[in-house]
């Protein structure tokens, strides 16, 4: 074994790591004690869809289905958008477009969310309504998923646009650092036995499926716990509809909109502190799966 | 290796470096220094008696307020109705007196909690403390109305020109926001708008409610309630909005004042209510509203003070009695040339503060929203009748 001191980089490092772990294990805390006030009080329910603060009733279900059915909605437009355009950067650009294109999608993952919430609400989610919305439910109406009329912009569908528009480059990275860790050996025999360039791309597509499938659910994530989006553009209605035109109430904005309460409505503090709870649960699940999908990916990677 | 641990050496330095010079800068702008007492102590950070007179005083005295080298904060938080004036007082108040007002618009609901809680060191609520929170702090909380403020009722119409105020009534708005009326063609907004019934649209109304707990929202709901009990009961007055509205597909809730004026502004046929200089600001339409005397009126400085004048008499006269029912005796009130949607907001400051510097500070900063604020509005606050002041000054009973 090689023995080493810690330099002082190390020390930061190992700090840094220590410091994560600590928080993450008090928000776990916190969310866990807060949410034990939660069985005490008979209106807090998981499976009630009535939420009435003045008769401290919170039913969860409408915002909890809210927020996972506008993740999957969501991430399937991460998919489209994402798959393309991490081939496009890496396939089929190059040069100096390929790194403006490489920059710009660094620069936009790092943007915060709560500009694409305003470009949302400011004229995206009047556009799509004028000309997506409406004709999807003019042509497509006897489809239940466009059937009913989206008469504000603010609803899951615009939300899940908004939403995908902003972890697109943020799943576009993943792909990209995937892509990278393809060894050049497979891809130069994949060439050298004939393949054309199509082919060796969806052999590489192949190859890192694990990889797409891992950072689809670190987006996943994500999507599951954004808030200003969600909040201005979702429509904040409780409304259970099979309809992707119509308002939709997230626990995200749910918790923004009501946490802070308590002296005025019984409980609702705690309810939002359980509905937390699950979030998060949710969330590191989503989180676990996609790095332990990561790490066998990775390990498969044998030269 | 060794260049980073220079760049990040570097770094810091000219971070410090800025950090200096922004308060540095910064400090300049306050006129806290000493200059005639040379007896400056740890302890008592604010001379009272020369704040307070310099407050109260006329305008030619600025500056002359004596502070140790301490310089007093207050935190408020609360109203986003009452938000731009306090900012705009906090700024004057702090070249007046040295003196740092934080204020946060976080909602009346919020800054009520904050209050409570102590988080912060005064709140701001446009209803007053319910009678049963009354009950709970009675003679320990001042109510202090700061300023007289009016809701609108605001649109996104593209076919009315710009110059026609749509007529509206409190039955109109309750049906909208109950989802019984759908259309803008509807039969009675025609019946109301006879000079523009023929081009109302035959389009969706999409109404716009807040989806935070709003002091607006519930001078909004009690005005449909005094205006039209039979569709808008009681049960649905509040800070929040429940029943029907929440799952209307045509509804959606935003949240603040600023996120209904952003959603009116850019969808066309919407309708929602905000404080009047949102509306003004954004440009939007104005509903003239019918009052008890069945005029149609829109919030101007007449129609408003018209509104205080006609209850200014029956309101309490100390900050330290029962307020509870003032928005329901000014909302909707009887006259002829009355704004029906009017209401007080109010700042809530306890009666005594554990820090001397801190009792000092509040009592300086009330007096001057008393005096001096009430001359220094923006557009689409209305000032408090001075013999209302006079009342609250004389029985705030700090001395």
């Amino acid at each position: 074994m090689i023995k080493r001191n810690l330099s002082v980089f190390d020390f930061f490092v190992l700090a840094s790591i220590l410091t994560i772990f600590v928080f993450l294990a008090l928000t776990g805390y916190v969310l866990i004690y807060h949410s034990a006030e939660a069985i005490k009080i008979s209106g807090i329910s998981l499976f009630n869809v009535k939420w009435d603060q003045y008769r401290g009733i919170y039913g969860l279900a409408i915002p909890l289905l809210g927020s996972l059915v506008l993740t999957m909605v969501s991430l399937f437009f991460v998919a489209i958008f994402s798959i393309p355009l991490a081939i496009l950067t890496n396939e089929y650009v190059r040069g100096r477009f390929r790194r403006v294109m490489e920059t710009f999608a660094d620069v936009s993952a790092g943007l915060p969310t709560v500009i694409y919430a305003f470009i949302g609400v400011a004229f995206l989610s009047n556009y799509l309504r004028k000309f997506v919305e409406s004709p999807l439910h003019n042509f497509l109406g006897f489809i239940p998923l466009f059937s009913c009329t989206p008469f504000s912009g603010a609803n899951l569908f615009t939300a899940s646009i908004v939403l995908s528009i902003a972890m697109t480059p943020f799943t576009i990275l993943l792909i990209r650092e995937a892509y990278s860790m393809i060894p050049k050996i497979y891809i130069d025999a994949a060439y050298s036995l004939g393949l054309f360039k199509e082919e060796v791309i969806f052999l590489k597509l192949s190859m890192i499926k694990k990889a797409i499938i891992s950072s689809l659910l670190f987006s996943a994530s994500r999507v599951l716990t954004e808030t200003t989006i969600v909040s201005l553009v979702a429509g904040g209605q409780f409304l259970v509809s099979s309809c992707l035109l119509s308002p939709v109430i997230t626990i995200p904005a749910l918790i923004v909109n009501n946490f802070g309460y308590s002296n005025i409505y019984y409980g609702i503090d705690e309810a939002l502190y359980f509905s937390a709870l699950i979030l998060f649960l949710i969330s590191m699940t989503l989180n676990i799966l996609g790095f332990i999908l990561y790490s066998r990916w990775k390990k498969s990677l044998v030269v | 290796m060794k260049n980073i641990y220079i760049y990040g050496v570097l770094l810091i330095v000219l971070v410090i470096a800025f950090g200096g010079y922004i308060y540095y800068n910064s400090s300049q702008t306050t006129p806290s220094h000493p200059t005639n007492t040379g007896t400056q102590t740890t302890t008592s950070a604010l001379n009272t008696k020369t704040s307070a007179a310099t407050t109260t005083s006329t305008n030619t005295t600025t500056t002359t307020t004596t502070f140790t080298a301490t310089v007093p904060v207050l935190n408020g938080a609360g109203s986003s109705l009452a938000a731009p004036l306090v900012q705009q007082w906090a700024s004057q108040f702090k070249v007046k007196t040295g003196i740092t007002v934080n204020y946060q618009s976080v909602g009346s609901g919020k800054g009520q909690s904050m209050f409570f809680d102590r988080t912060v060191d005064f709140g701001a609520t446009d209803p007053p403390l319910t009678q049963s929170q009354y009950g709970n702090y009675s003679g320990n909380i001042a109510q202090i109305p700061i300023v007289t403020a009016a809701v609108a009722v605001t649109y996104n119409l593209p076919e009315i020109p710009k110059n026609v105020n749509l007529n509206l009534t409190g039955c109109v708005l309750a049906k909208i926001y109950s989802g019984l009326i759908k259309k803008w063609n509807d039969p009675e907004i025609k019946s109301l708008n006879p000079q523009v019934a023929n081009i109302l649209p035959d389009k969706d109304i999409i109404v716009v409610y807040r989806s935070d707990a709003s002091g607006t929202t519930n001078i909004y709901t009690l005005f449909l309630n005094k205006s039209c009990p039979d569709v808008w009961t009681s049960d649905l007055v509040g800070l929040n909005m429940r029943g029907n509205i929440t799952q209307l597909p045509t509804a959606t809730a935003q949240k603040g004042s600023e996120g209904v004026t952003a959603f009116i502004s850019s969808t066309p046929y919407s309708i929602g209510y905000v404080e009047v200089q949102y509306a003004k600001s954004a440009n939007l339409g104005i509903a003239a509203l019918r009052n008890p005397a069945g005029s149609f009126v829109i919030p101007t400085n007449n129609s408003v003070v018209s509104a205080i004048n006609a209850v200014v008499d029956r309101l309490p006269s100390s900050p330290y009695a029962d307020w509870s029912y003032v928005p329901t005796l000014i909302i909707y009130v009887n006259g002829e040339k009355a704004y029906p949607l009017v209401t007080f907001t109010f700042e809530l400051f306890w009666k005594n503060y554990n820090d001397t510097a801190k009792q000092n500070s509040v009592k300086a900063w009330v007096n001057y929203i008393l005096t001096e604020g009430q001359q220094n509005l923006l557009d689409g606050y209305f000032p408090l009748p001075s013999t209302l002041t006079n009342n609250l000054l004389k029985n705030l009973g700090w001395n």
